[in-house]
């Protein structure tokens, strides 16, 4: 009980501060790394929102530009959901044409995708302007070996790399099209939402962090040309840059390491820019318990570690990358996403030391509510300007409550994953391909 | 017999060249020897052939016109004296010239066995006097004995397919089509191929059929394929174009958003509407029209109609040999109805036997479908032939097992019922007369029969001889 007064009293008194107007004491005192850190990013994010929603013209996505498309689904064990994925790509409103390419990992151990596959040939390529080509890989080689295989065999101008279990708007094709008609535009990270969000809390959850991190701040960091990431469930790209590259190079997280790629060429061609495309939405499953949700960011996060300081260390430079991306991801790779996470266990550990428990609650509260007040506010800019979906999108508003919590354990799992990549080489043993193609890289 | 003489006179071959002065010169290689043709005697028409005296046992015909070519060994297959006479091309000419001719003529050692060969089964005919068609055709196939008797296309024909051997040989205005059914029957050809199994209208019997997707409701052909889209929020169906806005795809009824195919919306299994009665269905009905007479059938209600290839059979050997249909081995046809000859001569047989003992009974009855021309007027010729042959096989069902029956034309018959008298041959004539019940139709058609009979002790004459008696009871049944 008396921890609780204790607690209660604590956080009463940093909220009459807040009111008395001694903002500077507060933030050095509770949260340095809050001001120093992640404000200034969200500040970004939500500012380049805003300006996207004043410069974006919503209607303007008729135009002639309509180049062939060729979609690389990565297929394994999806059975009959990669159906969903390719009616929705061939039902597409796209005038041009779609050459949906699915290449099957391990054709031999995933016989019923392949089926499905193969009863789907009559249904795509009775469409005039669709075409479907199913490529069987005998032998499973993992994510990156589909991908090249769909770059080699890929004729259209405009590349995607979507995964089997991903479906897509209507208009998703059009409107990444569109983007590709600016001659300087190298790539196009598509929008995901969760397709099963409103399974359980933790899907509920996801689907409002994919709304405020990925819709959200890709709109904002886009209009800055510092998109952090072209996620590899829906990744656009044009093909001439991908052969530029060599294609998609062995080991996790390709998407990441494309990504950072490609922000190479950025100080030597400072026109070059990676677009986001909020109105090209794909809907893909999330982990719908808690523990896979875990897993699946001990993976993530891990890679992050992996990607960064293995190995492209050597490639953060400003004569590489252009200092407007080189800072974005000093400052939200290096910084926020691998460094705060350690800040946070270590003033935890910290105040729960020096502070009477009651005391730390207290700040935890306030904490708490100051995260609160954020993901409030940056949901009701989400919503209010960007949302395409604003009746679903308004049922998720009471997840809010519950978020702060969910960033706070997704930040201390980051922890985790980091040291679980440095010491235990996690990125050596992944699902995302067989252990003798990951072995193969040299990091 | 003109055959008999060509086939005992041991001459060396007597052959004819038909030249087409109009037509380039030949280029087969098999009819280069024929060039120069040594004793061959040249003629321009076919009438001068039939007119001189000469007989010959082959005729080339020289021309590269298949039309021409057609033309000559029609003329010359219908004639009496040289229908059966080998007559061979210089050329191949497509299939119908091939169904007519005994194909491209071979080097002169190989001609002359062939005219041996086919001498010495003339020899082996056994008939004099005259033929009529059927004999000629039995006569031509037996001297052939590998020869079939082919349909070909004929895109001109209502029935599509031809038998223009059969067209050649048969009595002006009969038709080919129907004559090989009647062979067929009469067990005398039999199929050796399927060449073909078309559908027929059931009006008018053309093979010509036009198979349409029409309206499900209104039965028009003025109908179109659509995409059409049915929304998940409001149940809405409509043509896709009707979905399409500026931005996107977006519910005319309720305004909703359509951003997802399987989530927001999906295509409708309905895909095709009428212009005419605006209805929309998922599969159209298909409808055969017929070219010809324009009628509409369900696909369902077509006649199948199965073209063959046909051969002699043993027993059409034997007839072609004896000279005559009527001593065709083949007692009874497919139906059970006796084969004339038989009929009569066990007609002659009783009226002899009734003549020297009195007590022999039998009664004579001939029964004959009095609207035939009605029902194919009313009906369609296929449905009333249907229905006349039914009859046909009911017909003995209802007769004794001793009783004989013999079918003249194909909606004549005659029975012969042996112990029978006046009165069983009314009873017998009722019992056929309940028969044409079964067979009518919606609209109150039916099958209507005259009958005509005689019973022994009602005949004053029983020297009238089997065939007059039948003549006379047919003449009653009109």
């Amino acid at each position: 009980m008396e921890i609780l007064d204790s607690a209660w009293f604590t956080l009463q008194g940093l909220v009459a501060d807040v009111f008395s107007a001694d903002w500077a004491g507060i933030v050095l005192k509770f949260f340095p790394f809050v001001v120093l850190f992640e404000l200034p990013v969200q500040a970004i994010v939500m500012l380049g929102a805003w300006r996207y929603h004043m410069t974006h013209d919503r209607e303007a996505v008729h135009t002639p530009y309509a180049p062939t498309v060729s979609c690389i689904i990565l297929c394994y064990a999806e059975g009959k959901d990669v159906i969903q994925t390719v009616r929705s790509l061939t039902e597409q409103l796209y005038t041009g044409h779609i050459e949906l390419l699915a290449i099957l990992d391990g054709s031999q151990q995933n016989v019923e995708t392949y089926e499905v596959l193969k009863s789907l040939l009559p249904y795509v390529n009775a469409r005039s302007n669709r075409k479907l080509i199913v490529a069987p890989k005998t032998q499973r080689g993992g994510r990156v070996s589909s991908l090249n295989q769909g770059l080699a065999i890929a004729s259209g101008e405009i590349v995607l790399a979507l995964d089997g279990d991903t479906s897509f708007d209507n208009d998703m094709v059009r409107a990444v099209a569109v983007r590709f008609a600016d001659p300087n535009v190298a790539a196009v990270s598509g929008n995901l939402r969760v397709r099963n969000a409103k399974k359980s809390l933790t899907t509920r959850l996801q689907a409002l962090e994919y709304m405020l991190s990925i819709h959200l701040s890709r709109t904002g960091l886009a209009q800055f040309n510092v998109i952090n990431n072209v996620s590899g469930a829906f990744g656009c790209f044009r093909r001439a840059m991908l052969q530029k590259l060599g294609g998609w190079d062995s080991g996790t997280a390709e998407d990441l390491d494309l990504t950072l790629r490609i922000k190479k060429y950025f100080a030597r061609h400072p026109s070059l820019r990676i677009e986001f495309a909020p109105d090209a939405v794909g809907h893909t499953d999330a982990p719908d318990t808690l523990w896979g949700f875990l897993m699946q960011r001990l993976r993530w996060d891990g890679d992050l570690y992996y990607l960064y300081v293995r190995k492209h260390w050597q490639g953060f430079r400003p004569d590489l990358m252009g200092w407007p991306n080189f800072i974005a991801l000093v400052w939200s790779g290096l910084c926020l996403q691998l460094f705060l996470p350690f800040m946070v266990i270590v003033y935890m550990t910290y105040m729960l030391f020096a502070y009477p428990f009651g005391y730390v609650l207290g700040v935890m509260g306030f904490v708490y509510l100051f995260y609160l007040l954020l993901t409030a506010v940056m949901y009701i800019e989400y919503w209010w300007l960007l949302s395409e979906r604003r009746r679903f999108d308004l049922t998720f508003a009471w997840v809010i409550l519950f978020f702060p919590g969910f960033t706070f354990v997704t930040r201390v799992w980051c922890a985790v994953a980091t040291l679980t990549e440095i010491f235990m080489k996690q990125h050596l043993d992944s699902s995302m391909a067989p252990w003798w193609v990951l072995k193969k890289t040299k990091f | 017999m003109e055959q008999r003489s060509a086939a005992t006179d041991c001459r060396i071959p007597a052959i004819a060249r038909l030249r087409d002065r109009l037509a380039g010169p030949a280029n087969s290689s098999a009819s280069a020897w024929y060039q120069n043709p040594g004793d061959a005697v040249s003629f321009d028409r076919v009438r001068e052939i039939l007119d001189q005296s000469q007989d010959f046992d082959a005729i080339v015909i020289d021309t590269n016109n298949p039309d021409q070519a057609v033309e000559w060994l029609r003329e010359l297959r219908a004639h009496s004296q040289f229908g059966h006479r080998l007559l061979f091309l210089t050329q191949d000419l497509g299939t119908e010239v091939a169904a007519l001719a005994d194909g491209v003529a071979p080097p002169p050692t190989r001609m002359r066995t062939d005219v041996e060969v086919w001498r010495s089964r003339c020899a082996s005919l056994m008939h004099d006097g005259y033929l009529d068609e059927e004999e000629r055709l039995l006569a031509f196939l037996y001297l052939r004995p590998d020869f079939q008797v082919h349909p070909v296309v004929d895109t001109r024909d209502q029935g599509y397919y031809r038998y223009p051997l059969l067209d050649a040989f048969s009595p002006s205005g009969h038709d080919g089509l129907a004559w090989s059914d009647g062979l067929r029957r009469a067990r005398l050809l039999e199929p050796v191929k399927l060449v073909d199994r078309l559908r027929q209208c059931s009006s008018c019997t053309s093979s010509h059929l036009n198979y349409v997707d029409i309206c499900t409701e209104c039965k028009s052909i003025d109908i179109g394929e659509n995409i059409f889209l049915h929304c998940y929020t409001c149940g809405n169906v409509a043509p896709q174009e009707q979905f399409v806005g500026r931005a996107g795809l977006c519910c005319a009824r309720c305004d909703a958003k359509l951003k997802h195919i399987g989530v927001d919306y999906d295509r409708a299994l309905e895909s095709f509407s009428c212009n005419e009665c605006s209805a929309r269905f998922i599969e159209p009905t298909v409808e055969a029209h017929c070219l010809h007479c324009r009628a509409s059938s369900p696909t369902t209600e077509l006649p199948e109609r199965r073209v063959h290839a046909f051969r002699l059979t043993d027993e059409g050997r034997l007839a072609a040999r004896s000279g005559s249909r009527r001593q065709s081995p083949a007692t009874h046809d497919t139906q059970l109805n006796l084969n004339s000859a038989y009929f009569e001569q066990t007609l002659t047989w009783l009226l002899q036997l009734r003549q020297r003992h009195n007590e022999v009974q039998f009664g004579v009855l001939a029964v004959r479908v009095t609207n035939a021309a009605a029902l194919i007027k009313s009906l369609s010729h296929v449905r009333a032939q249907q229905l006349i042959d039914s009859f046909g096989r009911r017909l003995h069902e209802v007769i004794r097992a001793t009783d004989l029956v013999m079918r003249a034309t194909e909606g004549e018959w005659f029975i012969l019922s042996p112990q029978t008298d006046r009165d069983g041959l009314t009873a017998l004539r009722r019992l056929l007369e309940s028969l044409t019940v079964a067979t009518e139709q919606a609209d109150g058609q039916r099958l209507e029969i005259g009958c005509a009979d005689v019973a022994a002790e009602e005949l004053k004459d029983l020297a009238i001889g089997a065939r007059v008696l039948l003549a006379e009871l047919q003449g009653r049944t009109v």
